[in-house]
């Protein structure tokens, strides 16, 4: 009997030993919800699931927290929606917004309409914002996409949440029918490069962001397959103190072999 | 003293090149050559 | 005793051939009636609200499927692997004709019958809790599966039947013919037993990868495509090894403990020597268990790179480190067993120096083995530390690091094994200087590849490199512990023993060595079968069928290790109370003056 106690004794410190280092000895990571369902029916979906839909977009398809976020890359956005008309009274905005909506929308395809202070691309005086177009580029978000993100940022800074629901319902997937001719071709590098956004994570010559690695002399470090490769399967090579992930990885289906070429040769140059 | 060191260096040497070509074959049924090529 | 006559080899083997052939039929049917119930009309998988999820008596749900699932399946890994090194033993029994082997199989399975039962019970209560908690779920799945599951009923006619012709008919089915025929239904319960795995297996996968489904969860029809998915095979193989040792190890806690509590030394003796084959038969299948584990991972990855980034490089990933630390256990309380073990020779003393250098290795490989890759930091640590990794240990953390101590693990517990081997005898051919030369040679070369492997891949070469270099250092870890076992063989042919080996002559702490072994893999399991089942997140069926309870959030790592200790306890409990059953059943009071004369 006594032996048998021993044993159980045993038994019972080996479990909490486990059980004590995985509540003690590891750090205890709460991981994230799980995502409120979104229906992708747009017909009959609620303002709440629009919003959720463009919760959704704003964190993940819309690419937004790469930059607005605790880093403080870009401005915060919690309490956007209340502050428009202070804006469009400031004496810097330059675009045609007259209401909260149109003016979060403005702000998605043109950015630069205003520039928050200190927020602006070096060298432009906080004239020039270093944001893509949403709807362009490698985020392309559609028109519906666009309009669940304002009412997600509405709905953020508790303001009235005005957007209509469209009917359109290609919102959340990609379409690739949407476009009826192909773009034309692009031959300038530095005009790729704010076409793909590269600029908004990159620094190319005392420009851009810091989210990717510096391109300045990138030319001089690495060699044209790993420039090409680097475009086409950004995961492929991972830059040391930068992280995976980040980068869009389907580059290589919306950029023209000519253009990647275009851009290849650019970046091998500088140095 | 020989009958342990000669035969520790001939099979030394045969086992290396044995699993030198083995890993060379697996390489590159995977498509890879043994040394990375950047 | 002259050896069974021609004729009744060609019936037993007609027997045997006859139950393989039995259950390969069972599951072709099932293929063939599948096809047959594409007419049937299918719908897409339900949309649930937390409204359709039952509540009962306050019963939180996913705690009562989780356990009763966990104990499910330690007893049944236990009750397969149970049969499949039983069978083994007694063909080694029948081709040494020692008895001794007989008897140990005969115990085995005595010891476990009660395991049997326990085993049903607790599926039975899993099905009960999932039809009850999950009703929509169990319509859904059973929708799909109907007909697998309903073979997977009736095969318990088929296993009942065979386990217990099997185990009561032990001593009745001896000698010739007679213990081909028991050897037979041996083969025939471990058949139907694996059957089972397999359809159960089949079912929990689905939920992972799903197949034979469209994207709104409308059935086709091909049940075998569905129970045919992915992740099907790298499971069956993963559990199929893993049972067995696992059974290894189960066996041998309950020899450890019969050891420590023997009255006479002929008990001690036989309880060691069980313990020895228990604890041998463990390590047998613990040793290529890391590459199916590997390979599984790799399967997960294959299917979906988000299941596989979230195993190993998210949520997931810590988990992974607590499993490196029971892995490490595993191998040190077998290896040390095995040092322990040497004692039982007196010519063990020529090789009991280099144990010591056997367990500093032993314990680097462990320390790179759990060594973490990123670290999940504070704003401040991480500008303290410079970057998410630390500088000197972080590179010890990723995949190569890992896979090289993994592989030396392994050859310096196949080398503990050959030393134990080795401990009792001394070689007469002429050439073994030259021998031993060839071994050292061997595990010289083995090793030092496998180091050329995992440190010029893993740090000089990109990711595709790094993860294909891994397959020939498994391969080379196979070779070297094939070939060694080989030669050594051959070097000792015609040997003679040091002296015979003294069954029973082993301190008591390493019996502690075979408690740790059960209960570090009880626990593994079951932080396993969480992640198994937690990788999942919040989909029944994955990108199929969402979870839409109040318990589809994740739980942080702590709740999961200690539902998996609770559960723990109670299978622990359960496991003496099966000890005890066979115990107390050769066990006779004689009550004085109580029956009348």
């Amino acid at each position: 009997m006594r032996q048998f106690l021993i044993v159980v004794a045993f038994s019972l410190l080996t479990i909490g030993f486990f059980s004590g280092y995985s509540n003690f000895g590891i750090p205890q990571i709460e991981p994230a919800p799980p995502p409120k369902e979104e229906k992708l029916d747009l017909g009959s979906m609620s303002m709440d699931q629009f919003i959720v839909l463009g919760e959704k977009i704003f964190k993940g398809k819309g690419t937004c927290t790469l930059c607005h976020n605790e880093l403080g890359r870009a401005p915060a956005l919690d309490t956007l929606a209340g502050i428009v008309p202070q804006r469009l009274e400031d004496a810097r905005y330059q675009g045609a917004a007259e209401d909260v909506e149109q003016y979060l929308l403005e702000s998605l395809v043109e950015p630069s309409a205003f520039v928050v202070a200190g927020f602006g691309k070096k060298g432009t005086n906080d004239t020039e914002s270093p944001m893509p177009d949403v709807t362009g580029g490698s985020i392309r978000l559609s028109d519906a996409e666009t309009a669940a993100v304002v009412a997600y940022l509405q709905d953020l800074a508790g303001a009235e949440v005005t957007v209509e629901i469209p009917s359109d319902t290609e919102a959340g997937e990609d379409s690739d029918e949407e476009e009826g001719e192909p773009r034309e071709a692009i031959g300038d590098p530095k005009v790729l490069m704010t076409r793909f956004t590269c600029d908004a994570c990159h620094m190319v010559q005392g420009v851009g962001g810091d989210v990717g690695p510096n391109l300045t002399q990138i030319g001089a470090l690495r060699d044209r397959a790993h420039l090409r490769r680097a475009i086409l399967k950004p995961n492929a090579d991972i830059t040391e103190g930068y992280e995976p992930d980040m980068m869009p990885d389907d580059l290589g289906e919306q950029i023209y072999a000519s253009e990647l070429e275009i851009l290849v040769d650019f970046l091998a140059e500088l140095k | 003293m020989t009958g342990y060191v000669l035969p520790f260096a001939a099979a030394l040497a045969v086992c290396l090149a044995g699993f030198l070509l083995l890993d060379m074959a697996i390489m590159n049924m995977q498509g890879l050559s043994l040394i990375f090529r950047g | 005793m002259s050896g069974p006559r021609p004729a009744t080899f060609r019936f037993a083997r007609l027997t045997a051939g006859a139950s393989l052939a039995l259950a390969v039929l069972a599951l072709g049917d099932i293929g063939a009636i599948a096809a047959e119930q594409a007419v049937a009309a299918h719908g897409p998988a339900p949309t649930l609200t937390a409204a359709d999820y039952p509540i009962i008596a306050g019963i939180n749900s996913r705690v009562a499927v989780w356990i009763f699932a966990q104990l499910h399946l330690w007893f049944a890994a236990f009750v397969l692997a149970v049969p499949i090194f039983v069978f083994i033993i007694e063909v080694i029994g029948m081709r040494t004709r020692d008895k001794r082997y007989d008897d140990m199989a005969y115990e085995f399975i005595k010891i476990t019958i009660t395991a049997y039962s326990l085993t049903a019970i607790q599926g039975g209560l899993l099905a009960f809790s999932l039809i009850l908690f999950y009703p929509d779920l169990f319509t859904y799945l059973s929708g799909i599966f109907g007909q697998s599951m309903f073979y997977y009923a009736l095969l318990f006619f088929a296993e009942s039947a065979c386990l217990y012709i099997y185990y009561y008919g032990w001593h009745w089915l001896q000698g010739g013919f007679r213990k081909w025929l028991h050897l037979t239904l041996g083969l025939l319960l471990n058949t139907v037993g694996t059957t089972l795995m397999l359809l159960a297996n089949a079912w929990l996968t689905f939920m992972m990868s799903p197949a034979g489904v469209d994207a709104a969860g409308v059935f086709s029809g091909d049940e075998w495509a569905a129970i045919h998915n992915f992740l099907w095979n790298p499971i069956n193989i993963h559990r199929f090894v893993a049972n067995i040792a696992y059974g290894g190890s189960i066996v041998g806690a309950y020899a450890a403990f019969k050891f420590l509590t023997a009255t006479t030394p002929q008990e001690r003796a036989h309880y060691d020597w069980m313990g020895y084959n228990a604890n041998f038969i463990a390590i047998c299948a613990l040793l290529p268990l890391p590459f199916a584990g590997y390979y599984l991972a790799a399967e997960i990855y294959a299917y979906s790179q988000q299941m596989g980034i979230t195993l190993m490089g998210g949520i997931f990933a810590w988990l992974f480190i607590i499993q490196a630390v029971l892995i490490g256990t595993l191998f040190l309380s077998a290896n040390y067993y095995l040092w322990c073990g040497m004692g039982r020779s007196d010519g063990a003393k020529r090789y009991t120096k280099y144990i010591k250098y056997i367990a500093i290795v032993l314990i680097a490989a462990f320390l790179v083995w759990f060594t973490p890759h990123t670290l999940v930091l504070t704003n401040e640590e991480l500008k303290a530390l410079g970057g998410p990794h630390h500088k000197i240990l972080g590179p010890l953390g990723i995949m190569p690091a890992k896979n090289t101590a993994v592989n030396v693990m392994i050859i310096f517990t196949a080398l503990s094994f050959m030393f134990y081997r080795r401990a009792n005898k001394i070689a007469t051919v002429s050439w073994v200087d030259a021998g031993n030369a060839i071994q050292v040679a061997l595990y010289t070369a083995g090793i030092a590849n496998i180091m050329f492997l995992g440190i010029y891949h893993g740090y000089f070469t990109n990711t595709v490199y790094k993860v294909a270099a891994s397959i020939p250092q498994v391969l080379t870890t196979l070779v070297v512990i094939a070939a060694s076992i080989t030669l050594d063989s051959i070097i000792y042919r015609g040997a003679k023993e040091v002296g015979p080996l003294r069954w029973g002559r082993i301190p008591g702490r390493a019996q502690y060595a075979l408690f740790l072994l059960a209960v570090a893999f009880t626990w593994l399991m079951g932080l396993m079968g969480y992640i198994r089942s937690g990788i999942r997140q919040h989909w029944h069926v994955v990108d199929i069928m969402r979870d839409n309870s109040v318990d589809a959030f994740t739980p942080t790592l702590g709740y999961a290790a200690n539902v998996v200790s609770v559960a723990a306890i109670i299978f622990m409990a359960m496991v003496i109370f099966v000890f005890w059953i066979a115990q107390i059943s050769g066990t006779r009071t004689l009550p004085a003056g109580y029956w009348k004369e």
